[in-house]
């Protein structure tokens, strides 16, 4: 015998409404329904023109990103079971402008994505190492960034923080754990270029160290501990700088 | 209708200045920052009471240099702001473990090829505190101790 939820949905179409209002569904589920199903669910059976973004379906494409009753959740790694007895209240990413229901505009995550050149950049004075035709790196050297590098750019974080919240200028916690991860690769010549972007004010200083992003992040990523040693790194930076003459 | 024509128009949700107050994580951090306000009053109150003393000491009126220590010192011990102290203390305490708690997030170790756990950097924390706890607390009873033999 399946159980019922309550899912109310904040609903948002821009060439009819002046702003969201919530409606609610009746969902029958099983035990291993997840939120991303019951939305088709309620889209294939009682609101056809429901709009919200998915692929995967297994927490790997960043797509399905939404609130759950408050907290920023991957919609396929939330299953009803978890609020048997409760009502569930899904809302778009907070922080993002809403777009067309589920859906925000995530392009300024994408353009601090873009900002800080999220890909190895070689080394000059490094030629490709002989025959081989590949980098060698050590298990240690592998060990500095890997799990920094998990990341899926599904915009959790920036909904979980409250200085993106309220400085729209911060590069914010995927972006900056995403320029440690490449800062700290030995395969990667691009951390001067990247360093300008860490010292300045929408950069790690920004961050107060609130936490959240790494409590919520749905791969297990550390940003708030990607952001600190990126402050530290920053610092070192400023004293050598001091030492240093100007080029 | 004209299909091809744009209907655009993101909707960009306001922030209330009490966006902290829904969720126990942002409650407790607003408190840890928080803690910043008793403190800065507990410093003051310090400053304070260390001018007092001092300018009391150097008077060159014995009585009024005396009145004025005992001024702030019956400040000191009114039960109000011993109260205050208190909380003082609690706020300190509080602001501590929070830090605490995030230490392994602002340093990473490696020995060999391995990272070393989190948890041994707070170990470390709570172990440095506890040693000064014991040399201060040493201190200060031996000034005791000292005047209970002379």
């Amino acid at each position: 015998m399946a159980d019922k939820m309550k899912i109310t949905v904040l609903r948002y179409r821009p060439e009819q409404d002046e702003q969201p209002w919530t409606q609610s569904f009746e969902v029958e589920y099983t035990h291993e329904m997840s939120l991303l199903e019951a939305l088709n669910v309620i889209k294939d059976t009682q609101a056809p023109e429901l709009s919200f973004r998915w692929s995967c379906r297994m927490a790997i494409c960043g797509s399905c990103g939404m609130m759950v009753n408050g907290t920023p959740k991957l919609a396929c790694k939330t299953f009803l079971r978890d609020y048997a007895g409760q009502e569930m209240l899904i809302e778009p990413l907070a922080n993002f402008p809403i777009e067309r229901d589920l859906v925000v505009d995530l392009s300024d995550f994408i353009e601090k994505l873009e900002r800080i050149k999220p890909y190895i950049i070689p080394k000059e004075d490094v030629p490709y190492p002989g025959e081989r035709r590949e980098y060698i790196q050590t298990p240690k050297q592998l060990e500095k960034y890997r799990q920094f590098s998990m990341c899926i750019n599904c915009g959790i974080c920036y909904a979980a923080c409250p200085q993106y919240k309220l400085n729209k200028e911060f590069i914010g916690p995927a972006a900056l754990t995403l320029l440690y991860r490449y800062n700290e690769d030995s395969r990667d010549g691009g951390k001067a270029e990247r360093m300008k972007l860490v010292n300045q004010d929408s950069g790690v200083w920004s961050c107060t160290f609130v936490g959240y992003c790494s409590q919520v992040c749905p791969k297990g990523v550390d940003p708030a501990s990607a952001i600190q040693l990126g402050k530290v790194e920053s610092a070192k930076d400023y004293l050598i700088s001091m030492f240093k003459k100007e080029q | 209708m004209e299909l091809n024509k744009s209907t655009r128009k993101p909707y960009v949700r306001p922030v209330k200045a009490n966006w902290w107050t829904n969720k126990g994580f942002y409650i407790a951090y607003m408190l840890r920052e928080g803690t910043c306000i008793p403190i800065f009053l507990f410093v003051l109150e310090l400053l304070w009471a260390y001018a007092c003393i001092a300018c009391g000491a150097a008077s060159k009126d014995p009585m009024a240099g005396l009145q004025r220590i005992m001024f702030a010192k019956s400040i000191i011990q009114n039960p109000l702001v011993i109260c205050f102290n208190i909380l003082v203390l609690v706020a300190v305490v509080y602001h501590a473990i929070t830090w605490f708690n995030l230490m392994p997030k602002a340093q990473r170790l490696f020995i060999g090829n391995k990272l070393v756990d989190g948890k041994y950097f707070v170990i470390a924390l709570y172990a440095v505190t506890i040693l000064v706890t014991i040399f201060g607390a040493i201190c200060f009873f031996s000034d005791f101790l000292w005047l209970f033999l002379k």
